[in-house]
């Protein structure tokens, strides 16, 4: 996966907010064809072949930032103005939410093992003698690897003392965890949707940028135009992605317009209350293994790869689904808006149809940003009584969920609790065979993001950084944010 | 049981927070004590949408006097003594 700090969510951010500076004057429909050039001047140095061709990705940005599904309905006859009117216009499928720009991909040839110049031609050449299919041949006295032979097992790389072997990879291909990736007769990247579970690892991984997500925001700002009462609900992650206390962010969102802010560590609450009262009721009943429920990536592994692990997933709805019922019932007229650092948070709320609308942290961060909204200045914003639910803010941590769950069962003894920290490639192939293997414990945590939902994709702060954050030291961020220009 | 000429009245907070909370679990006690005591026409179970008190749940109202953070043993014993009395 890429490090968040790169050009590539440097050019996004700009774009994100230039776009949202223009909406709020009220003058994106005149000027958004104009944000490539303003963008890309005349006078920038180019990382691609030309300003023209960094100015139509600027373009292709603008487009996903709307919501285009770029592969179906990129037509580069069609102004930016057109979309745009169309956005606000017609609603828009808010599926799939990844989409791929061809004219961006490297098309990046299949991973290959390379030998490099470190090399030294040793006399006891263990990449000859380990590789299983004599794919190693020497020529003036070096290794090379004959690549028709090669099956890519990596063996040579290992045992190779002087570290000369490398791996160069496909980053799209290699980051996806269900070979949801391919590439057309062209080479170039296309996403096979049947298999996707929207967890954002290829897009994040992509050093080109060619694969995106289709932001839904605008739906979300014709709302906040609307004046119907809007109410933002919050992930447990937010803490640590900016520069304040909760209490500050929570002032910041209603100054973007929202009504009211409603954690959604309240709902998980009651998805920890309601998943013991489950996983206690299933041990008795004799089940092996129960898995937790709250991660919609994971939720689509099952759906779309492993439905027999149905049976072993727990039947409790999401934090997210909770906090909208929470919401609903307090305030059935108000239109709920979650912002939050997933992207497959947008396919749960298109099951669930109490979500009105799905935003993502760093989309969050453009319009504090278009507002000139400053997190650390603002008055800090009652929380209420918080006291039952404050653990559950942890439910944005690799591990933080199954410790809100057991704490809430009644005999806690009869749980052997472990955690799937991350899936990629490796851990599916063990998930297809969870129910099988010996089991580890009865009740296990399963995140698609390593680390937890705060190393999601649709977050701005490094996991490390934001940590510090939600332990209280604001210092480190606004150091960081400051080298990184993220906010 | 059944002297009070005048109903005990029941209200319990069915939002989903207070029926995690244990609402769920008192509402079933409650319907199995009066139709084990026959007490249905002391008794008035009455329902409500969320009263938004939702960190302090389960909240029970007995009599017009609001419990939080009530234990389903605990209502059934309220209402036995209301009864009683």
């Amino acid at each position: 996966m890429l490090e968040i700090n790169n050009q590539f969510t440097h050019l996004k951010s700009k774009v994100y907010a230039t776009v949202l500076k223009c909406f709020f004057n009220g003058t994106l429909e005149e000027d958004i064809d104009k944000i490539p050039f303003w963008i890309i001047p005349k006078d920038t140095d180019p990382s691609r072949c030309c300003i023209y061709k960094e100015r139509a990705m600027v373009r292709y940005r603008i487009l996903a930032f709307l919501g285009i599904n770029i592969e179906k309905d990129d037509d580069e006859m069609k102004p930016l103005s057109d979309y745009y009117r169309e956005v606000i216009s017609k609603q828009m499928k808010p599926l799939p939410v990844l989409t791929t720009i061809s004219t961006a991909c490297s098309a990046c040839p299949q991973d290959q093992y390379l030998i490099s110049d470190a090399c030294r031609g040793c006399y006891a050449r263990p990449c000859l003698a380990n590789c299983p299919k004599d794919a190693i041949e020497f020529i003036n006295g070096k290794a090379s690897i004959i690549q028709e032979k090669c099956i890519r097992c990596g063996k040579c790389q290992e045992v190779c003392p002087f570290n000369s072997v490398l791996h160069r990879l496909v980053p799209c291909e290699g980051s996806c965890p269900v070979d949801a990736i391919k590439k057309n007769e062209k080479g170039f990247v296309e996403i096979d949707y049947k298999k996707c579970i929207s967890c954002g690892k290829c897009s994040r991984s992509c050093p080109f940028g060619a694969i995106v997500e289709r932001s839904s925001i605008f739906p979300v700002l014709q709302i906040l135009q609307s004046k119907e009462r809007t109410t933002a609900i919050i992930a447990p992650a937010i803490d640590g992605q900016f520069p304040g206390t909760l209490g500050q962010i929570k002032t910041a969102i209603k100054m973007v317009g929202f009504d009211d802010v409603v954690e959604v560590s309240e709902g998980a609450e009651l998805t920890s209350i309601n998943e013991a009262k489950e996983l206690e009721h299933r041990i008795k009943r004799g089940d092996k293994l129960m898995s937790t429920s709250c991660c919609p990536s994971y939720v689509e592994i099952i759906e779309k790869h492993l439905p027999k692990l149905n049976a072993i997933k727990s039947d409790t709805l999401s934090p997210m689904a909770y906090t909208a019922q929470l919401v609903k019932e307090r305030d059935p007229n108000t239109k709920i808006v979650f912002i939050g650092p997933c992207l497959a948070k947008r396919v749960e709320a298109v099951k669930l149809k109490t979500v009105d609308g799905v935003i993502t942290f760093s989309e969050l961060a453009s319009m504090f940003i278009a507002k000139d909204i400053d997190v650390k200045e603002v008055q800090e914003a009652d929380l209420g009584d918080t006291h039952s639910f404050e653990d559950c803010r942890d439910f944005a941590i690799s591990e933080g969920v199954k410790g809100c769950v057991i704490k809430r069962m009644e005999d806690p003894s009869i749980v052997k609790p472990y955690n799937i920290d991350g899936i990629d490639k490796k851990v599916f192939k063990m998930l297809k065979v969870i129910d099988k293997i010996p089991s580890k414990g009865n009740f296990v945590e399963v995140m698609v993001c390593d680390g937890g939902c705060i190393n999601g994709p649709g977050t701005i702060v490094k996991p490390k950084i934001a940590m510090k954050l939600r332990n209280g030291n604001t210092q480190a961020i606004t150091k960081a944010m400051k080298k990184e220009r993220l906010y | 049981m059944g002297l009070n000429m005048a109903k005990v009245k029941v209200e319990l907070c069915m939002g989903s927070s207070c029926f995690s909370r244990g609402n769920s679990k008192t509402l079933e006690l409650l319907e199995n004590f009066v139709k084990e005591n026959n007490v249905e026409n002391d008794v008035e179970i009455e329902g409500h949408l969320c009263l938004g008190r939702c960190s302090s749940g389960p909240i029970v109202r007995v009599n017009n006097k609001d419990y939080e953070n009530i234990k389903a043993e605990c209502v059934i014993d309220l209402i036995r003594e209301e009864l009683i009395k």
